[in-house]
């Protein structure tokens, strides 16, 4: 368990939770970032039955009729045109039950479930699926018309935005959080034991990195992929440090600059243990050699990465547009960035040792 | 109103771009001799590494003296290069390096007996290893370099930089032959 968690995590570890929520059939020891060495096995999602794809033309079109008349059912509205808001308002309301029509008839989230499941399966990932998370109000007294928002989400997820809050909320810089549908625990093909969250998005349109990194496919609408990542070092580099997204409005300056104008411009770089603060400055500065910072960097490039480095744990996230409901190319790009993030780990470690 | 804005709000705004201009030229010449330290320290580390491994090699290479002579000889040109602070020698003098390495290490790809020790080995990791950075630092140089030379470019800096002598940078580049030698992935089999 990480230094910084142990002191952030009050209540006990839900890891027995987690035990005893998983199918016991073929429990194994995995490395896990937040409880240490821990028995989980691979849920088993079953194949969704028979399904009914509505084409994306017609699923875009609704959602451009939707838009379109919620603007001009709140302008009616707003403007005294009550007839014309109150029509708008039933088409408002047909296109929000289409939506959920469409959603029911293609059985979007069942098939994601179970695509995320086979990525499991064909790499021999320990796996679990988390519940959905749902906002709900609640009223904080009779006379008072404050509302709180309280946020459900599955229990097992609470050490990931208690410990790593940088990395799955949205802030400047990185405005798209990271999503946890599912949680997985393995080693990368050079034998680093890894933990990873995946959550999925569908996305209408692909924004223009995507249409030139995937100029075969149709990217009418695709599955954006958030992910965050942690590996295991084996070893306590000492250094307690975060390395986010910096606003591509300005940059800040008041971070630790490393040599390249690049690296400072893309990264806020801020240690975590103020109590040493000099001597964890140049050690993280040492460990940010020209090949890491050139790695890190790319990782940027191509995923929008993130980092937290604590002790002898490596935490990355990042999301990308796999542009495809195809499994296999699905299973790809998840397996090449659990590669490409285990690199980056290996690297520092390298250096580090 | 209009005398206030001729008068006081121009001037300042005048000069606040000029400042802005001059200090971000400032920085970003910085940052590039910043860059440039970096890649020095990498290619010191070689050259620093260099003797060991030959002093470790040599017994068991003692007919192959030419390749040692040639390293060294290498070795030294580049010390003198780094001395001189030409950034052209000093790719030319890296290059010729790079190849005298790479001669090394075709020859214990075809005679695997001699890097049989862990020594060695851990010699041959720390070269690939250098390699690397020194590539990644180049990088990040010419990153640098591309920076400040934008400004120098752009309005107002090409303004700025003419009246107060900022010049552009030149990117260090890899020679064809340091570049075949970079990237030159000799896989040895023990």
């Amino acid at each position: 368990m990480t230094a910084m968690c142990r002191a952030l995590i009050c209540n006990p570890c839900p890891v027995v939770e987690m035990n005893q929520v998983s199918q016991p059939a073929d429990g194994r020891k995995v490395w896990d970032p937040f409880s240490g060495e821990m028995n989980i096995s691979r849920e088993v999602i079953n194949k969704p039955g028979a399904r009914i794809k509505v084409p994306n033309a017609i699923q875009t079109a609704n959602l451009i009729l939707l838009l379109v008349s919620a603007v001009v059912m709140t302008a009616g509205f707003a403007l005294g045109y009550e007839k014309i808001g109150i029509i708008f308002a039933g088409g408002f309301c047909i296109t929000i039950a289409l939506l959920f029509l469409f959603d029911a008839l293609g059985k979007e989230k069942q098939v994601m479930d179970y695509l995320l499941f086979k990525i499991a399966e064909k790499h021999d990932w320990a796996f679990a699926l988390m519940a959905r998370e749902f906002t709900s109000h609640k009223m904080k007294g009779p006379d008072d018309m404050l509302r709180s928002l309280d946020v459900h989400r599955d229990p097992r997820l609470e050490p990931v935005y208690k410990c790593v809050p940088e990395l799955v909320r949205p802030r400047t810089g990185q405005l798209i959080p990271t999503i946890i549908q599912a949680l997985y625990w393995g080693k990368s093909k050079a034998g680093i034991p890894f933990w990873m969250g995946v959550g999925t998005m569908v996305s209408m349109g692909a924004s223009p990195k995507a249409k030139m990194q995937n100029p075969e496919l149709d990217v009418s609408k695709g599955t954006l992929l958030t992910l965050i990542t942690a590996y295991d070092l084996a070893r306590d580099t000492k250094i307690r440090a975060a390395i986010t997204a910096e606003s591509p409005a300005w940059e800040s300056g008041k971070d630790i600059q490393t040599e390249s104008v690049e690296f400072n411009r893309r990264f806020f770089i801020q240690l975590k243990d103020d109590d040493a603060f000099e001597k964890g400055k140049l050690e993280l500065l040492r460990a940010l050699t020209p090949a890491t910072q050139d790695r890190l960097l790319d990782l940027w490039q191509r995923y929008n990465a993130q980092f937290i480095f604590d002790g002898a744990t490596i935490f990355m996230s990042g999301y990308f547009e796999a542009m495809t409901e195809d499994f296999d190319l699905l299973e790809a790009k998840c397996s090449a960035a659990v590669e490409d993030f285990a690199e980056a780990a290996q690297s520092f470690k390298t250096y580090v040792e | 109103m209009t005398s206030l804005v001729i008068f006081i709000i121009f001037p300042f705004a005048f000069f606040g771009i000029y400042i802005a201009s001059f200090n971000g030229l400032g920085k970003a010449s910085v940052k590039v001799t910043e860059a440039w330290s970096g890649i020095e320290v990498q290619l010191k580390r070689r050259h620093d590494l260099i003797p060991q491994l030959v002093s470790v090699v040599r017994s068991a290479m003692k007919h192959e003296n030419e390749i040692f002579d040639k390293i060294l000889q290498s070795r030294e040109a580049a010390l003198e290069a780094i001395a001189g602070q030409d950034k052209d020698e000093i790719s030319e003098a890296e290059s010729h390096l790079s190849q005298a390495l790479a001669g090394f290490l075709a020859y214990t790809e075809d005679n695997p007996e001699i890097t049989a020790t862990d020594n060695i080995k851990t010699l041959q990791k720390q070269l690939e290893e250098m390699a690397d950075q020194i590539a990644a630092s180049c990088r990040l140089y010419n990153g640098n370099v591309a920076h400040l030379n934008a400004k120098i470019v752009n309005f107002p800096g090409n303004i700025v930089a003419s009246l107060h002598n900022f010049k552009q940078a030149k990117p260090f580049e890899l020679s064809q032959e340091e570049r075949a030698a970079v990237y030159q992935n000799p896989s040895v089999e023990f």
